[in-house]
């Protein structure tokens, strides 16, 4: 049923570790084994290359675009320990700010809802997530969480700026909004941590994969209370874990257990769908039916041009 | 590369042993090949017959194993398989099984007798100890060391008893086993993981460690700060050892992907700049070499050599190449022949030695020596009739000054560079396309069994045919000095004939350049960039470090080769490996989950070594079981995966003649498909457009109506919208809220007429389950336009004046806007306060004009929370309000003092609550006013209260879930925004309240002349009476308008703009120097707001 509508060479040397549309889905932005990033335009269907960013000293594990708020703005995270930012300033890309505070490689970067302003999270192998923040005056500022899992985090994602928990209480909206997102790492947990007078704490410890976490996702919030968040493990699982955005509790449910590891977990804009891809090279999407079944709706094979939709049992 | 080909070794291919550990007998008889399967038993004599061969059954390899070094216990073994050491005694053929040692609770990494005492062997393992064993006892270890970290090798001082040294990651440990668990020194040795540590046999202070940071490093451990010399070698070093004569080292490298350098080279302690001696011949990794223990009298020493390519090397080291280490051999005869060889000899001293056959006493010893050596490895000692000739031969030397002239006369030959001091000459060849830049170093010997060093400087030659030529070159030169002569001719002509041979062989190459690029392609590919160690441990400026193939990347997740992600609203984006690759793995295999399980998969022969790698630990093991990969390596991902049509890659063998038959075609064949491999590498990524199945359609944004003006339009034009896109359940939607929707259903004001619509089972409980459905599907487009339609909006009633208005659009909606109810659900207490108070306030002043002018003030807006103001109590409280409370309305929203005051003054006596508020700057004051006011009217706080209560059940959406339904029509203007329908988004954004925050804005309210109530049109709503008047033309001003903040005066901006060209005071004569006062730095110096 979905189609390819845009298949775009790259051109990478190397293999490719993320590929990222921008906030209005023009702009790809992909990166690679082979150091470098590359941004194309795939407006209706075209493939022109904007630009190729080099400045990492080695693979680029992964990106995120900023909320076009801020401009056309790119954060990359890699091997060589930094993550960069780059913007575009009168159709020029170039480095914005460097960050080299990390020990090791730096495995996931994601920027906060645009309603925090300018804000990025990543985490790195040294164990440790920073928040990076600018303070609207060119300078930026970081808040490390040191140990956050041990061995290494491997994933981070920010939870909706309207977290459902602050909806019913007006005090909460009176202060502003809390943040708070979620990490994974090689501790085999996911955990959630909460913005509290300036300091990042942990909020919850979810326990439920028993090998490194690889992924985690924060669906975003439709207005609703529940709060969901999707976590996919090198033990083959994929858990979504709920909360029903009242009591502090998250339960957790197995999508499924795959045949291989699984890398890469991703909402849809309404988190209807959820989509799954792993070592096996396979996508495949996942939907929860009306009797709170999650059903998989499609498998995407090794670059077959459709996503077919299979019958599903709900 | 000084370079020399050893043609003296003897090789022999065991196929299927796979062992991973090698083992020499201190007699030097048998060698100990241990693999996973069997352990193999070698004769060193006969190295290609004696094999013994004994099977065992294990799963786990043998990481290491030694021969006890004492001749009386010379049969002795010991085996480290896994956590366990096994100790076997090897008698007539047949291994015997001892006893096992079980204390380690990981691999172990490493053994190693004890040089001193005869029953004690150390171990050690990743498991941070170092145990001492006494064979005697099996049952536990007798002494325990243990560290923080991991330990990777041991091994005891040769010279004293009582010292030890362990490496730990990138540092050295040395021990007194009599001071127990504490080192006597600690060594920050290499920045990297150290690989190998051997101790000098003559200095019981010196130690050298290899380590991945390339560099071989030599200590001396009293001075732990400093190393004492450094050797670097380009590549990660797996082992170095000294050699058991001079002042030699002999190492072997990891060698880098695809280059075929499994060589070990000898270097001499001073001379770090290059090795004096290469053994070339190996085709994989070297894993192990031992020098073998020599029989009596015979000087030349044997490296016993296995590597991955299962075979087993001899290489008989002869007493030139002692010499080179700086071993002076001992025996006075000989060394004066190599003395006295080495310098350029006047031709009568030389054939006064070839008269006096007795200067050379060693010949003759050296003549039996080779019978005595029944090995027959290699003994191809000079005899006397070679000899005989080597000194007739030397006759016929030239000096090199002699040999360069000589060469000058060669075609394709140009001597570019002569040092005769240092012995070095530059030439250059060409034939035909190539050209080949080389260096030669002449040692002092030469030509006398010496051959010259050759280095490439620069070539546009294949690298493969650059080996040919050093090969060839190897090969020439020793046979030739060997006979005492000259070389460089023969050689230059062998060269320039494989030179030629190439250039067949790449016919169709159009210009060299083209060659050239391609080298420096390839060199780039496996120039490993260098970064800079965080801190170097020896004080040095900087050492080449390897970003990867370091320790911590047993931490770093596998990089992710596939991978789909939702992006913007509609798209989904995937990449992933083309379909033509498939793991290098086996399907059953999980993909593995760090990024240094790599490593195992860059090797193609590690089958076995792969096998072991899937658990943590072994993974870890994996660097002492063999030698990692190098940092190319582990950043190519694409190692992971191969061609789908090549089975396997097993044999390094095959891939090198899949390689030769490329060599054979053409140079654009091969340009094409390297493109098409390359391409064949990284697939595309794919954009999904993923609308048919997702919840949202771009197509109902666009086209849905929302009117609330005309329900019935706007839900027929939505039904139409769904029916288009085949949503059923959506048309019954719509028409289902056609009928809810219905003008007859609307709620009646009255109290009286009954139930309201919405509080009737198809009222709101049935809109409800219509919202809980979609809910559940997460259809956020359905659930907003229903909020939306089921929005109550609270319509701003402009004609109610409010003294202190404030020009946010929240405001103007929460104004009071209904006679008979003037209580609505608003989101901000204050709001709710100001709103009914401006309108009992101007019907309390309705009748009493204040002459006065207009006052036109600026007023900041401050949003307040609502617990700091008073009045935010309750809001039936707000019956009293309306009499007495409107100051501390204001107070709470006008921190404006002035202008309240101004606003009180007009009024004064007209009213009880102007007066009230005349005295009410107080605040507490005024509280008190307020409570009492309140008690005074319970009645008709029932009564509003009741009120609210039917408004509210008036609502088909529930009001306390309002916060909810505004989130939920946000979401959607979210959605909408990406889309690019910024119309549409903002269309429902009018739809909201706009949340609980009030925004700040500045809002500039005009008062009636005539009547001073405000005004926000052109005219008051009460006695139509122009809000300004121009100062000019004295009209009223409708449309642009400009104002003087300070005197209140102004009018037409056209008018304002011609005046203010020329004067800068008030037009008016007020005497107000206008210019002056409105200039924005006049504001804020002096903070003027009114």
């Amino acid at each position: 049923m979905a189609s390819v509508i845009n298949s775009v060479d790259t051109a990478h040397e190397d293999m490719i570790h993320d590929a990222q549309l921008d906030y209005y889905g023009t702009k790809l932005a992909t990166c690679s084994s082979d150091r470098s990033i590359r941004i194309f335009d795939v407006t209706n269907g075209q493939q022109t290359l904007i630009t190729q960013l080099r400045g990492h000293e080695g693979p680029v594990w992964q990106l995120s675009w900023a909320h076009p708020m801020f401009g056309n703005m790119l954060a990359s995270c890699g091997y060589d320990r930094k993550v960069i930012i780059w913007k575009e300033t009168n159709g020029v890309w170039g480095k914005l700010y460097e960050y080299t505070q990390h020990d090791s490689s730096v495995n996931s970067v994601s920027f906060a809802p645009h309603e925090y302003g300018l804000m990025l999270a990543c985490g790195s192998s040294d164990g440790s997530i920073s928040v990076i923040t600018n303070a609207g005056d060119g300078s930026w500022d970081s808040k490390k969480i040191n140990n956050a899992h041990t061995i290494g985090c491997n994933a981070v994602s920010w939870a909706p700026a309207t977290a459902p928990n602050s909806l019913f209480d007006s005090q909460s909206v009176q202060q502003g909004l809390v943040k708070r997102f979620v990490s994974g790492g090689c501790d085999f947990l996911v955990k959630i941590w909460v913005e509290d007078n300036g300091q990042w704490i942990e909020e919850q410890k979810l326990e439920g994969h028993s090998d490194w976490v690889r992924d985690v996702a924060w669906a975003q919030s439709i207005g609703l209370p529940k709060s969901i968040i999707a976590s996919c493990s090198q033990d083959c699982r994929v858990i979504i874990w709920t909360n029903d955005g009242v009591s502090n509790s998250w339960t957790s449910k197995i999508l499924h257990k795959f045949d291989d590891v699984v890398w890469h977990v991703s909402w849809s804009t309404t988190g209807n769908i959820l989509a799954v891809s792993g070592g096996d090279n396979k996508v495949t999407l996942w939907k929860e039916n009306l009797e709170s079944q999650w059903v998989c709706i499609s498998d995407i094979h090794k670059g077959h041009g459709t996503i077919g939709e299979r019958p599903s049992s709900g | 590369m000084a370079g020399k080909y050893c043609t003296e070794f003897q090789t022999t291919e065991l196929k299927d042993v796979q062992a991973s550990a090698m083992a020499v007998d201190c007699l030097g008889q048998w060698t100990l090949l241990a693999g996973r399967k069997n352990l193999v038993f070698v004769d060193l004599n006969r190295p290609a017959l004696t094999t013994v061969k004994v099977t065992r059954q294990s799963k786990w390899g043998i990481n290491c194993v030694q021969w006890n070094g004492h001749a009386s216990h010379a049969y002795r073994f010991v085996t480290a398989c896994n956590q366990r050491l096994d100790l076997f005694d090897f008698h007539e053929a047949s291994a015997t099984h001892l006893c096992s040692l079980k204390a380690h609770s990981r691999t172990i990494s490493a053994v190693d007798w004890s040089p001193f005492d005869v029953n004690v062997v150390a171990s050690c393992s990743l498991d941070t100890y170092t145990y001492f064993w006494d064979v005697r006892d099996s049952k536990k270890p007798v002494k325990t060391f243990q560290a923080v970290s991991g330990v990777g090798q041991v091994k005891w001082n040769k010279v004293t008893n009582n010292l030890f040294a362990t490496t730990h990651d990138g540092d050295v440990r040395i021990w007194d086993p009599r001071k127990g668990n504490t080192p006597v020194q600690y060594i920050s040795a290499h920045p990297s993981k150290i690989h190998g540590l051997d101790w000098s046999s003559v200095d019981q202070h010196k130690l050298v460690t290899a380590s991945q940071d390339c560099t071989i490093r030599f200590w001396d451990y009293t001075n732990p700060r400093r190393c004492e010399a450094m050797i670097n070698s380009g590549n990660p070093v797996w082992r170095a050892t000294y050699t058991p004569f001079g002042e030699g080292v002999v190492s072997v490298v990891v060698p880098q992907l695809r280059r075929v350098e499994n060589n070990l080279y000898l270097w001499h302690i001073r001379n770090q700049q290059s090795p004096v001696h290469t053994f070339i011949g190996h085709k994989d990794v070297v894993l192990e070499f031992q020098w073998r223990r020599q029989q009596e009298g015979v000087k030349d020493h044997q490296l016993i050599t296995w590597s991955k390519d299962q075979t087993l090397r001899i290489w008989k080291v002869d007493t030139s190449m002692q010499k080179l280490c700086g071993y002076d051999i001992e025996d006075n005869g000989d060394a004066i022949v190599e003395q006295e060889f080495s310098t350029p000899l006047p031709q009568n001293l030389l054939f006064d030695l070839y008269k006096k056959p007795d200067t050379l006493p060693t010949d003759n010893r050296l003549l039996i020596a080779p019978k005595s050596d029944t090995s027959g490895v290699g003994a191809s000692a000079p005899n006397v009739s070679s000899h005989l000739s080597m000194m007739s031969s030397m006759l016929s030397a030239m000096t090199l000054e002699e040999e360069c002239a000589d060469i000058g006369q060669m075609s394709g030959v140009k001597l570019e560079l002569a040092d005769l001091e240092k012995r070095t000459l530059t030439f250059k060849l060409v034939k035909e396309q190539h050209f080949m830049d080389i260096h030669m170093l002449f040692p002092d010997t030469y030509p006398i069994r010496v051959p010259p060093h050759l280095t490439i400087l620069q070539t546009n030659l294949d690298s493969e045919i650059q080996q040919h030529v050093v090969k060839t070159f190897n090969e020439t030169s020793s046979v030739h000095v060997k006979k005492h002569t000259n070389c460089l001719k023969h050689c230059f002509k062998q060269i320039l004939n494989v030179m030629e041979k190439s250039g067949s062989l790449v016919v169709n190459q159009e210009n060299t350049t083209l060659g050239e690029e391609r080298k420096s392609v390839l060199d780039k590919k496996f120039l490993v960039e260098k970064v800079r160690a965080p801190t170097s441990p020896v004080g040095q400026s900087s050492v080449p470090m390897y970003p990867s193939g370091s320790f911590h990347d047993s931490c770093i997740p596998f990089p992710r080769t596939c991978g789909a992600t939702f992006c913007s609203n509609d798209y989904l984006v995937m990449f992933h490996v083309p379909a033509a690759l498939k793991k290098v793995s086996e399907d059953s295999e999980i993909t593995p989950r760090a990024l240094s399980d790599l490593a195992s998969y860059s090797h193609p022969q590690s089958q076995w070594m792969r096998n072991q790698s899937n658990s943590f630990v072994s993974s870890l093991s994996l660097f002492y079981g063999s030698p990692p990969a190098t940092a190319q390596e582990v950043l190519s991902v694409s190692s992971f995966y191969t061609e789908k049509t090549t089975k396997s890659r097993h044999h390094r063998s095959h891939q090198k003649s899949r390689s030769k038959d490329r060599e054979g075609r053409h140079e654009k064949e091969r340009e094409a498909d390297r493109a098409s491999k390359k391409m064949h590498k990284v697939g595309c990524v794919k954009i999904y457009d993923i609308s048919p199945i997702n919840n949202i359609s771009k197509y109902a944004g666009q086209h849905y109506k929302l009117d609330l003006d005309d329900l019935h339009g706007t839900c027929k034009q939505n039904a139409e919208v769904a029916s288009k896109m085949k949503r059923n359940d959506l048309i019954q939607l719509w028409q289902l809220v056609d009928h809810m929707t219905h003008e007859q259903l609307r709620p009646s004001p009255n109290l009286e007429d009954g139930a309201p619509w919405a509080f009737r089972p198809f009222g709101r409980p049935l809109l409800k389950k219509m919202m809980d459905h979609y809910t559940k599907s997460r259809d956020v487009q359905t659930l907003a336009m229903l909020c939306c339609v089921f929005w109550d909006r609270e319509k701003p009633k402009r004609d109610v004046l409010s003294l202190i208005t404030t020009s946010s659009r929240n405001d103007s909606h929460l104004s009071v806007t209904n006679a008979y109810n003037p209580y609505h659900t608003v989101s901000s207490m204050t709001n709710l306060i100001k709103g009914w108070t401006s309108s009992s306030t101007a019907a309390a002043l309705l009748p009493h004009p204040a002459p006065m002018s207009p006052s036109p003030v600026l007023s900041p807006v401050h949003p307040l929370p609502p617990s700091s103001s008073p009045s935010s109590t309750t809001s039936s409280s707000s019956v009293a309000l309306g009499k007495g409370g409107r100051t501390m309305a204001e107070v709470a929203s006008q921190p404006n003092l002035a202008v309240l005051f101004r606003a009180g003054r007009n009024k004064a006596g007209r009213s009880s609550a102007v007066m009230k508020s005349k005295r009410s700057f107080s605040w507490s004051e005024s509280y008190e006013d307020f409570k009492v006011s309140e008690e005074k009217e319970p009645k008709d706080k029932m009564v509003e209260r009741e009120r609210q209560h039917h408004h509210n059940n008036c609502k088909m959406l529930d009001p306390e879930q309002k916060s909810h339904y505004e989130e939920i029509k946000k979401a959607y203007a979210n959605i909408l925004f990406k889309w690019g329908l910024l119309t549409e988004s903002a269309h429902i954004l009018k739809h909201t309240d706009g949340g609980g925050v009030e925004h700040q804005t500045i809002g500039c309210p005009v008062s009636c002349f005539n009547c001073s109530t405000d005004i926000r049109e052109v005219q008051c709503h009460i006695c139509k009476y122009p809000a300004l008047r121009c100062a000019i033309c004295h009209m009223s001003v409708r449309g642009l308008s400009e104002v003087c903040l300070a005197c209140g005066h102004g009018g037409h901006t056209s008018h304002m703009i011609e005046w203010f060209t020329h004067q800068s005071f008030c037009p008016t004569g007020c005497g107000c120097m206008c210019l002056q006062e409105n200039s924005l730095h006049n504001f804020l110096s002096q903070g003027r707001i009114t």
